[in-house]
């Protein structure tokens, strides 16, 4: 069983939707074994299942709507039973818990999961961050820093600013 | 008074597609239409582009199938630079298309169709599902996942990343395969194979249900394309095209894919963005045909593998001629995903597959090329035309989904008829109309791969506008 999978999500092709990509990067530019496997995707589809089933903990990266832009927000990622995530389950994507729900429904494991969000600012067609979710990639890092070396208490859940 | 339903969107995306209905005076179903309401616009603006660009711009075009797209514009810009590439490129961009033929059918039939044909059609939409078909069978649910897994992870392994790959280039692949990579690959045959086996033995029990659904979904004659092999075995990288007509009668054989367009034209209708190919010589009414697993199936005189054979006899059984229900695209999935693991595994022995020699460079030589491949979905080909510089300055592309557009609206009409009447609108018949057209696995930019988390609305219209009645699913 891996110690981490770490999954950066959004389309690296809407500007700040592409952040959980930006991280990924980052992480893989440091090269540091830390025990995590890395994944950069468009979609959290069911075969990520089994990867995740596979997992002591898994931590999602994704960007958000709403304000103030670049805020980082930390929650647990509770399972969902079956009809508790639809409509999405009908498709081939999922969301976070669905995800999980979907590990836990076919491999009966069910990873420490939390999300790790930034609110963006700006989705145009391009390949760059904006300033906002840009000065949030720091923070993230050291989160997830963080986060692979101890349980997420109460006080890392909820929201803090970047910086 | 005249009504009509309307299935409004059929799709993920808003727009995409929809259904119509229309009713006679009597309530009985005439005519169906699936529209297709969002324009692409890639042979467009693509003009003036770099010729050799195109197969990375192409991929775009789809998430789920960019790797067909990638191949069939690296063929044609193969005929603009007028190179034979190596044997062990062409073999490499086998595996990657066969790979992507087994990860994609394994998305059509386990997490798309596998609800249905689990649960069956009427089955409460909040359990037929994914969550549904992992309660029930877990197996099942997990062979799906492993199979999807094990075509995305060789598209990976040889491209780098497992949508939009950009390795298939122009004169060949980037890149040669590493022995590390290979071994990984074929680490994974035998569990691959077993899944597949598995499905397959369920799923021929389970058809014993649907005998209605055989007899009602797109079951009509038709024309059935594809691209055999010299031998007329299942080829769905290279070779030329085949026409069968629905007694199993030779149309066309051997058919150059360079002379696509003296044989097969398009036309178009007002209320939908989606062109409709026919057999030229057969007119516009009567040259319609069939694509896609189904049609590669009907067509070809063997596998050309081992245990695909075998069920190839056992599915060939089901009917004299050629297999007319598009209900047994499914069935036809399984072969081809067991077919694409053993012909991966045997491309994969030959030691040459670990050649160096994988390019071949060359500057324009042409000012045309034709590309055609076989996607997941059926025949593929994209045609460009380019100037002086290089630059693009036509391209027609005809996606497998768009042969089977007259198909699939004949199929709708069929199963509407036989499941609707009057304003007796239910959710089974709903369901129904939402399956026929996932026999077809159409990609309208992944249309009805997602079909059921957009709001499915069917309405009941009077000529007048007024809405007789509305069933809509959130």
């Amino acid at each position: 069983m891996r110690r981490a999978l770490i999954i950066g999500m959004g389309n690296p092709l809407r500007g700040d939707d592409g952040l959980g990509w930006h991280v990924i990067e980052r992480l893989r530019d440091r090269a540091v074994d830390d025990g995590a496997d890395l994944l950069a995707c468009h979609q959290l589809t069911p075969e990520l299942a089994a990867p995740v089933a596979q997992s002591e903990r898994v931590i999602f990266i994704d960007a958000a709507a709403g304000e103030p832009a670049g805020e980082i927000r930390v929650e647990r990622v509770e399972a969902v039973d079956g009809s508790d995530s639809l409509p999405g389950a009908l498709s081939h994507r999922l969301d976070p818990p669905a995800l999980v729900g979907y590990a836990k429904a076919l491999y009966g494991k069910v990873p420490e999961a939390i999300l790790v969000s930034v609110k963006g600012s700006d989705y145009p067609f391009s390949e760059n961050l904006s300033e906002a979710a840009m000065s949030a990639v720091p923070g993230v890092l050291r989160l997830v820093d963080e986060l692979l070396t101890g349980s997420p208490g109460p006080e890392m859940e909820g929201t803090c600013l970047p910086g | 008074m005249g009504r009509q339903i309307t299935i409004d969107p059929v799709t993920r995306l808003e727009g995409h597609a929809k259904i119509t209905l229309h009713l006679d005076d009597q309530g009985a179903v005439e005519a169906a239409h699936f529209h297709v309401t969002q324009l692409r616009g890639f042979e467009k603006f693509c003009e003036g582009r770099r010729f050799f660009e195109m197969p990375y711009l192409m991929s775009r075009i789809c998430g789920i199938c960019p790797v067909s797209h990638l191949i069939a514009s690296a063929k044609a810009c193969d005929a603009i630079l007028a190179v034979s590439i190596p044997e062990t490129a062409a073999n490499l961009r086998r595996v990657m298309n066969l790979a992507q033929i087994i990860q994609s059918h394994a998305l059509s039939f386990f997490y798309l169709s596998s609800p249905d044909l689990l649960l069956g059609m009427d089955a409460d939409p909040a359990e037929r599902n994914l969550f549904g078909v992992a309660a029930a069978h877990p197996s099942l649910a997990r062979d799906g996942v492993g199979l999807r897994q094990f075509g995305q992870q060789i598209i990976e392994s040889l491209g780098g990343r497992r949508i939009h790959p950009g390795w298939v280039v122009p004169g060949g692949v980037a890149a040669p395969l590493t022995a590390e990579h290979r071994d990984q690959i074929l680490a994974g045959i035998p569990e691959a194979l077993n899944r597949t086996q598995r499905t397959l033995d369920w799923f021929k029990r389970a058809i014993e249900r649907f005998h209605e659904e055989i007899r009602t979904f797109a079951n009509f004659p038709s024309m059935f394309l594809g691209l055999v092999g010299p031998d007329g075995e299942l080829e769905t990288y290279d070779g030329k095209l085949r026409l069968r007509g629905e007694t199993g009668n030779l149309v066309q054989d051997q058919l150059d894919p360079q002379r696509y367009a003296e044989f097969f034209g398009e036309t178009s209708e007002p209320w939908t963005y989606m062109k409709f190919p026919y057999y030229k010589p057969a007119g516009r009414e009567h040259g319609f045909y069939r694509v896609g697993p189904l049609a590669r199936l009907n067509i070809i005189s063997r596998c050309g593998t081992s245990r695909a054979d075998q069920e190839l006899a056992e599915f060939r059984e089901m009917g004299r001629g050629a297999i007319l229900s598009s209900f047994h695209y499914h069935y036809a999935r399984l072969i081809e995903i067991l077919h694409g693991i053993e012909r991966i595994e045997e491309l994969l022995a030959d030691p040459k597959i670990l050649s160096k020699n994988v390019r071949a460079v060359a500057e324009p030589n042409r000012r045309e090329g034709i590309g055609v491949a076989e996607a997941p979905r059926g025949t593929l080909i994209h045609h460009y035309k380019i100037d002086d510089e290089g630059l693009i300055t036509w391209a027609n592309l005809i996606i497998a989904t768009g042969h089977n557009n007259m198909a699939m609206n004949r199929g709708i009409l069929q199963t509407a008829r036989h499941y609707v009447s009057g304003d007796q609108v239910s959710d089974g018949m709903l369901n129904r109309v939402e399956a026929v057209i996932r026999t077809f696995d159409p990609c309208l930019s992944c249309s009805t791969h997602a079909v059921g988390q957009m709001p499915m609305t069917v309405q009941l219209v009077a000529r007048d506008g007024t809405v007789l009645r509305e069933l809509r699913r959130n």
